[in-house]
């Protein structure tokens, strides 16, 4: 067994050493360093491809397992018309649809639609306008709300619990007790309170009022962000709050390290020992960048439909009071879409900022 | 080798079992006494108001009072004596409400919390022992449903299913919140695996499944009551959460439900009825904040040992 495997890997060792000679005109380091980087983001590429592919077969298949015929759901027939008639209409419609296909068909059609049309289908009760371009509509103003929060709520709330966890001091721990209460508080919660005192009591805010288009326009504009405040404060405040608690117990367990007790005693001030204490602390908090993504989406959700701020998720809430389901289908799959590229991004900048990963990607080198 | 003559002394002292846990609870008790009594005072109010909910005065949470009889109800009251945090839209006491909620949000976390753990004990610690395609299948699976969006795929199932069932909401809920906890089970068996004493009980022919679940197991039981503490916080919130914009379970009264009913009836309506959703946030956020404290005392606990 032994002799084989030292076999197998001497025989790599070679091909290595064959690839690293031909390329002898820029550095050899370098290039190893580039090709498993690119390595890595094929090999990522490929893993999120098919999280996405799966995600979107079962967003396919839930609908149609569930035994209800939307069509009749939808289009209930008005008194006084002929029902023989009113049948043939609905199953016009689901020619239209492409409904009367057995399930393989359908689902083959989607995939075929999706990948080469992008085409999500038509909207059952939006005057069959497409999918995509309601869609399309609605992504800005989840992203406006997914994308500030996300890099204000991880630069503040570290800063501020890398401060915390590193001084300790009396002032500092209030503050770490604040954001104790603030992590654990429910964000809809949260929305909520907000909304009662700030719309309802204070009538500071408007609230369920329809939102205009993104437009190059101040009047569009200002009336967007008079929608947008309370949503995104009540993200960035219990954001925050999350952050804050890792980063101060990351920076107590840093604070301990023997680098910073040798940096005190050579006489570096305490702020410089701060700053490094807090780039080493980070790394840790950048690896957990994922799973807040993935919940960040989800709480943008929920606080749309808590504040009626027409992105994404008040598209998908609307879509199910109506019951259309390729829009539901539809907003999903957005939403699935940008979790992977948001995921991706944040893999493949970790791999950036942090070397070993990168020699990792190509396996233990 | 003079390092080892303290080893030989004290393997030649009479350690029993009881001095262990004698020695272990003293050095716990002397670092967490805060926790401790945080957890004691946890379990004690709860004691008291699963108490409560079962005898008279509490243990009705549908019965309405009227102000004249079976005339006039009693609905939006004030914050009185007679109802200490006042009535809701049918003139149900709101304190009876809150406790029952209290009750059945912690029941509905403790179930799912179970669920999600036995998940993430079965992929984490089958995958290492049996190896090969099983440990690929069930590495790929957490790899691929830990960057699943839990939150949008409960929207929608619980869009779709239009079935207001608790046991929809939990089994939604449990299926989707494992993976992390699944992923670091793993990565704890597979550095217990390398230890000595596994490789032991390998040589006397135990069979790998009983290794796993006599040897292992107890070994990673911390770290499965960390994950099951922190499921069980986690669950008790999404399922608010989810309740609270109106697509969760409807047969259980939640703390959620409630705050979907204030939000429904008790908000606009009535100006200001604050007792309506104050006081299930409040108990919501206690409840996490004392799963989170106990949480993060434990993990320190590890880390420690770890070092």
């Amino acid at each position: 067994m032994k002799l084989t495997e030292m076999g197998i890997t001497e025989k790599k060792e070679n091909k290595e050493q064959e690839t690293l000679s031909k390329s002898s005109e820029k550095s050899t380091i370098k290039k190893v360093i580039s090709n498993s980087f690119l390595h890595m983001a094929i090999k990522k590429a490929i893993f999120y491809f098919v999280v996405f592919f799966i995600a979107i077969s079962i967003a396919f298949l839930i609908p149609r397992l569930v035994s209800v015929n939307p069509l009749e759901y939808i289009y209930v027939r008005p008194p006084g018309t002929d029902p023989e008639a009113w049948q043939e209409h609905i199953k016009d419609l689901e020619e239209y649809l492409g409904l009367n296909y057995p399930l393989h068909v359908q689902y083959a059609n989607f995939l075929k639609s999706f990948f080469f049309e992008f085409d999500l289908g038509q909207s059952m009760t939006r005057s069959f306008e497409p999918v995509v371009n309601i869609v399309l509509k609605a992504l800005p103003y989840t992203l406006m709300l997914v994308v500030p929060v996300l890099v204000l709520g991880f630069f503040i709330g570290n800063g501020i619990g890398a401060r915390t966890g590193y001084t300790q001091s009396k002032k500092d721990k209030v503050f770490y007790y604040i954001f104790l209460v603030l992590q654990v508080a429910p964000f809809f919660w949260m929305g909520y309170v907000l909304l009662d005192i700030f719309v309802l009591q204070l009538n500071w805010f408007p609230w369920g009022q329809s939102v205009p288009l993104w437009a190059w326009d101040w009047a569009a504009i200002s009336t967007i962000f008079d929608h947008f405040w309370l949503p995104f404060v009540v993200l960035l405040i219990t954001n925050i709050g999350g952050w804050a608690t890792g980063a101060h117990a990351l920076m107590v367990y840093e604070k301990a390290e023997d680098y910073i007790s040798y940096g005190r005693k050579l006489g570096f001030r305490d702020n410089t020992l701060r700053k490094y204490a807090y780039r080493n602390s980070m790394l840790p908090q950048f690896t957990g960048l994922n799973l807040y993504f993935n919940g960040l989406i989800g709480a943008t959700l929920i606080t749309e439909i808590i504040f009626r701020f027409p992105g994404l998720g008040y598209t998908m809430i609307r879509a199910f009071q109506a019951l259309d389901y390729a829009l539901i289908l539809g907003t999903f799959i957005v939403t699935i879409l940008v979790v992977v590229i948001g995921n991706y991004i944040i893999d493949m900048s970790y791999g950036i900022l942090d070397p070993r990963i990168r020699v990792g990607g190509k396996g233990e080198a | 080798m003079t390092k080892e003559i303290p080893y030989q002394e004290e393997l030649g002292k009479k350690v029993g079992i009881k001095e262990i846990i004698k020695e272990k609870y003293h050095a716990a008790m002397d670092r967490y006494k805060r926790q401790f009594i945080l957890m004691l005072v946890f379990f004690i109010v709860v004691l008291i108001i699963v108490i409560l909910t079962l005898i008279p005065p509490f243990n009705d949470p549908e019965k309405r009072y009227w102000v004249t009889p079976d005339v006039l109800l009693d609905n939006y009251a004030d914050p009185s004596l007679k109802h200490l945090l006042g009535t809701d839209q049918f003139g149900r006491d709101h304190l009876t409400r809150l406790f029952h909620a209290v009750r059945n949000s912690l029941a509905f976390g403790l179930i799912t919390g179970l669920i999600c753990t036995g998940i993430a004990v079965f992929l984490g610690v089958i995958g290492p022992f049996k190896g090969g395609a099983v440990d690929a299948t069930a590495s790929f699976i957490t790899n691929i449903a830990l960057v699943f969006p839990q939150y949008a795929f409960i929207i929608l199932i619980s869009t779709i299913l239009q079935i207001r069932e608790w046991w929809i909401t939990m089994l939604v809920i449990a299926l989707f919140s494992w993976p992390w906890a699944a992923r670091s089970i793993r990565s704890q068996v597979l550095t217990l695996k390398e230890r000595n004493f596994i490789k032991v009980s390998k040589m006397s022919a135990l069979k790998n499944m009983r290794i796993a679940f006599t040897e292992v197991l107890p070994n990673v039981l911390p770290y499965i009551l960390l994950a099951f503490i922190i499921f069980l916080g986690g669950a008790i919130i999404t399922e608010a959460g989810i309740a609270m914009i109106g697509l969760g379970q409807q047969n259980w009264l939640t703390l959620g439900l409630m705050l979907n009913q204030a939000v429904e009836y008790g908000w606009i309506f009535p100006s200001f009825s604050y007792w309506l959703w104050l006081p299930p946030g409040i108990c919501l956020m206690l409840i996490v904040l004392t799963f989170f404290i106990i949480q993060s005392s434990l993990s320190k606990t590890f880390e420690q040992r770890k070092v």
